[in-house]
């Protein structure tokens, strides 16, 4: 939740400077974003790495059905906002179904979606995957209490590999720990893949 | 697409090389936290030049809350399906 908030911060400070001209036009001008991203990701990479060997013996040692949690995570999302695109006529349904395809990696999913779609779905895909974020902390126990242990894994998202974990972890128990870092893996690797796909073949 | 997942694939080979350099991963860890930060302040800079994104922020809160509230709601009820037929009966479900 903290996090969140400070992250929306962050955000806004960075509209007030741009607003307020308190940045070098050169930075403004640049595709300084991207670039910031690619750091990111490479260390995002570095940290799946060191974690390899570990994974891979968690998965041999899990049954096969562990598979069905991301599948599950991205089937559930893409077809609640399926139904959801019902009742909107403003947006076309590969925008709706891209923004949702951040599965609450907001950083990723709102720079690239801004990308390739714009600034203003970028905003739309920030806010969503934040909110999905802070739904996944805060409904975490109503999920887990009324809906199965896996609810609340595919609630977070991609996120269940590092700001819900904690929170799943002490709802649903330790032992779920290891499938909800293997689907939060799955789905944070599958966000750029799906992305792409939706905005660019859909 | 293909920028991100070959700079993630290079991480992961660096990140699987020095797995021994415990110093180095949670540097590694420290630096990604700092970077989401600099990453969001950065987005805000890119929608504040942009004036027609600007104007329409205001209304994209309530919409972008519904479609969160819409993926959340499908995965979780996915979730519970899959959960009843595949998991329940599982013996390391305590």
């Amino acid at each position: 939740m903290k996090n969140s908030i400070i992250a929306i911060l962050f955000f806004a400070a960075g509209i007030a400077c741009a607003k307020l001209q308190l940045v070098p036009k050169i930075v403004l001008d640049s595709d300084f974003t991207l670039y910031v991203l690619y750091v990111q990701i490479l260390f995002v990479g570095i940290c799946m790495g060191a974690e390899l060997n570990r994974s891979i013996a968690l998965i041999k040692s899990l049954n096969v059905r562990i598979l069905l949690v991301p599948f599950t995570t991205v089937i559930g999302t893409l077809l609640g906002v399926l139904l959801f695109s019902i009742f909107i006529n403003s947006m076309p349904l590969s925008d709706l179904l891209a923004t949702g395809s951040g599965f609450g990696y907001y950083s990723l999913s709102s720079i690239y979606i801004a990308e390739i779609r714009g600034e203003t779905l970028g905003i739309i895909a920030l806010l969503t995957n934040i909110a999905r974020e802070i739904i996944g902390l805060a409904f975490t126990p109503l999920f887990a209490k009324h809906f199965g242990k896996l609810a609340p894994i595919a609630a977070a998202g991609a996120t269940s590999m590092d700001t819900c974990l904690p929170v799943i972890t002490a709802n649903v128990g330790k032992n779920y720990a290891i499938i909800s870092v293997f689907s939060g893996t799955v789905v944070t690797i599958l966000v750029p893949f799906l992305i792409t796909f939706i905005l660019r073949v859909m | 697409m293909y920028e991100i997942i070959g700079i993630m694939f290079v991480g992961g080979i660096i990140g699987y090389v020095f797995k021994s350099k415990s110093k180095f991963i949670r540097l590694s860890e420290k630096i990604y936290s700092l970077i989401l930060f600099l990453l969001l302040f950065s987005l805000g800079l890119s929608v504040g030049k942009n004036d027609v994104a600007m104007s329409s922020i205001s209304n994209l809160g309530l919409l972008s809350f519904a479609i969160a509230v819409s993926a959340v709601a499908g995965s979780v009820v996915c979730a519970w399906i899959v959960y009843r037929i595949f998991f329940k009966n599982i013996k390391h479900d305590k």
